[in-house]
C-alpha cells in the first residue's frame, strides 16, 4: 500500500517537457522497479518495487545529451532453507538484502523529431555503484560492501504530456545493470524499469 | 517550484526507510537449528542409548552463572521429543545402570542475556571533567564542546540455546578429558512470546530431519 502510494505521488509530480533542444537541460526523477539477474538473483530473487532515480541530462544538439544519473535500487528475499557445508547444516529464516547505489556518467540519443512528440531514445551509462549485501539468519548479520565498476545501457521513451516541446513528459526506461566484480564480491546484475518524470529548466 | 521540491525530498526520504523491508518481526524468525555431524562415524553401528532425565544448565554447571539460567518448566517436554525422534529413528532406549547403552544423549541449554548500545548521546556534561581528553582528542577539560545528540539507547535481548549432543563411547577422543560427540544439535533463537515450547518441538523436529545419516539400518 504504501509502495503504491509512493508511486501514485511520483506520478503526480508537475514538471515540464522532455528536453529537446541545445542547451536545454533536463531533469528527471524515476520510481524504479528491479528484477535481479543471475548472482543478484541467486542472492535476493524477488521482484523488487523499491527504488528511486535522478537524472540530469544536457543536451548537446537536437539528438545528443550527456548527463548525470544517480539510482537506488533494493532487492531482497526470505527465505527458509538449510545450508550445507562439509559435516555442518544451518536450518534458518534468512532475510537477504541488496542496497545497490549507483553514480553513472550518460550519454543519450533520440530518435524522432523535437516537434513535441514522443521521442523514443537510447543511452548508455557508466561509472560506480556501491552495492551494499546483508543476510539477517537467527540474530546474527552479515554484512557486505563493495565498490564496483559498471555499465547499464539502456533504452526507452519520453511522452511529452502538453503536446508541446516545452510540455511536461513521462517517460520510461528499461536498464540493464552490470557491476563489474569487485573486491571478491561476484559480478552483479538487474534490469531496471524506470517510470518517471522529467522536467525541463532553462 | 519548491513546494515540488520539498515534496520530491519527502519521497526520498520516504523510500530511505526502506533499505531493509521485510525485516524480522517474531521472535520465532530468529530460530536457528544447526547440526554437525562427526566425518566417518558409522550411525548404523549403534541402535541403544540412555539419556540423562534432566536438561543441564550449562550457564549454572560451567560456572557463568551462580544461580540457573534457563527456566526448566520445559526440560520434560524437550526430553520427550529427543526421545521420540530417536525412537522413530530406530534407537532402542536402554537404561545405562543395567544395560550398556552404544551411546549416550545429553540435552543441555543456556540462556544469555545480550545488551546493546546504540547512538551517541551528550557526553560532555558526564566525562567533559575528564583530563585523558587533553594531548589526544580535539576536547579539553575547558572545551564548550557539547553534543545535543540523541540519549543513549540500551537495548537488551535475551537468547536461549539447546544443545543435543550424541557420544559414542568407542570414538576415541582427541582429548582424553572430554568426550567428542559423533552428532551435535545446536538450537538457538530469541527467547521472547508465549510459544517457546512449540518453538522447541519444531525446531527438535527439524534437527532430526536434516539429519538424514541418523538411523540403525
Amino acid at each position: 500500500m504504501r509502495i503504491k502510494l509512493i508511486a501514485a505521488l511520483v506520478l503526480l509530480v508537475p514538471a515540464t517537457a522532455a528536453a529537446q533542444r541545445t542547451g536545454d537541460k533536463w531533469f528527471g526523477m524515476t520510481w524504479i522497479m528491479s528484477s535481479p539477474t543471475a548472482n543478484s538473483k541467486q542472492f535476493a530473487n524477488d521482484y523488487s518495487f523499491r527504488g528511486l532515480g535522478m537524472e540530469w541530462r544536457q543536451f548537446k544538439g537536437p539528438s545528443t545529451s550527456v548527463g548525470l544519473s544517480l539510482a537506488w535500487n533494493v532487492m531482497n528475499e526470505e527465505t527458509f532453507e538449510t545450508s550445507s557445508i562439509k559435516q555442518v547444516d544451518v536450518t534458518g529464516l534468512q532475510f537477504r538484502y541488496i542496497n545497490a547505489y549507483s553514480i553513472l556518467l550518460a550519454g543519450h540519443k533520440y530518435l524522432g523529431s523535437n516537434q513535441g512528440n514522443s521521442r523514443a531514445f537510447i543511452g548508455l551509462k557508466t561509472g560506480t555503484y556501491y552495492i551494499n549485501r546483508r543476510v539477517d539468519v537467527g540474530i546474527w548479520t552479515a554484512t557486505e560492501n563493495t565498490w564496483h565498476f559498471g555499465l547499464a545501457p539502456e533504452f526507452g521513451i519520453a511522452v511529452p504530456l502538453r503536446h508541446t516541446v516545452d510540455g511536461e513528459a513521462f517517460y520510461t526506461a528499461v536498464r540493464y545493470n552490470y557491476a563489474f566484480a569487485s573486491g571478491g564480491t561476484p559480478y552483479q546484475s538487474w534490469i531496471g524499469i524506470d517510470v518517471g518524470i522529467a522536467t525541463r529548466r532553462f | 517550484m519548491q513546494k515540488r521540491y520539498a515534496l520530491l525530498c519527502a519521497l526520498f526520504g520516504a523510500f530511505s526507510a526502506g533499505c531493509y523491508p521485510g525485516e524480522i518481526d517474531t521472535a520465532a524468525q530468529t530460530d536457528l537449528v544447526a547440526t554437525f555431524h562427526m566425518e566417518g562415524a558409522d550411525f548404523t553401528a549403534n541402535h541403544t542409548y540412555d539419556m540423562p532425565d534432566s536438561v543441564v544448565d550449562i550457564g549454572l554447571a560451567s560456572g557463568f552463572a551462580d544461580t540457573s539460567t534457563i527456566n526448566h518448566a520445559h526440560d520434560a517436554e524437550v526430553l520427550a521429543k529427543v526421545a521420540a525422534e530417536l525412537a522413530q529413528m530406530g534407537y532402542t532406549r536402554v537404561d545405562a545402570t543395567t544395560t550398556k547403552p552404544d551411546m549416550v544423549v545429553l540435552v543441555s541449554a543456556i540462556r544469555v542475556n545480550n545488551y546493546d548500545v546504540w547512538y551517541s548521546y551528550p557526553w560532555w556534561p558526564y566525562w567533559g571533567w575528564w583530563g585523558g581528553w587533553g594531548g589526544y582528542w580535539p576536547y579539553g577539560a575547558n572545551s564548550t564542546y557539547y553534543y545535543p545528540w540523541y540519549p543513549v539507547t540500551v537495548t537488551g535481548y535475551t537468547t536461549g540455546s539447546v544443545f543435543i549432543q550424541m557420544i559414542d563411547p568407542d570414538v576415541v577422543p582427541i582429548d582424553s578429558t572430554q568426550a567428542t560427540p559423533i552428532w551435535l544439535a545446536a538450537i538457538n533463537g530469541l527467547l521472547e512470546g508465549p510459544n517457546i515450547g512449540t518453538r522447541l518441538d519444531n525446531n527438535i523436529t527439524q534437527a532430526f530431519a536434516q539429519s538424514p545419516y541418523l538411523h540403525t539400518q
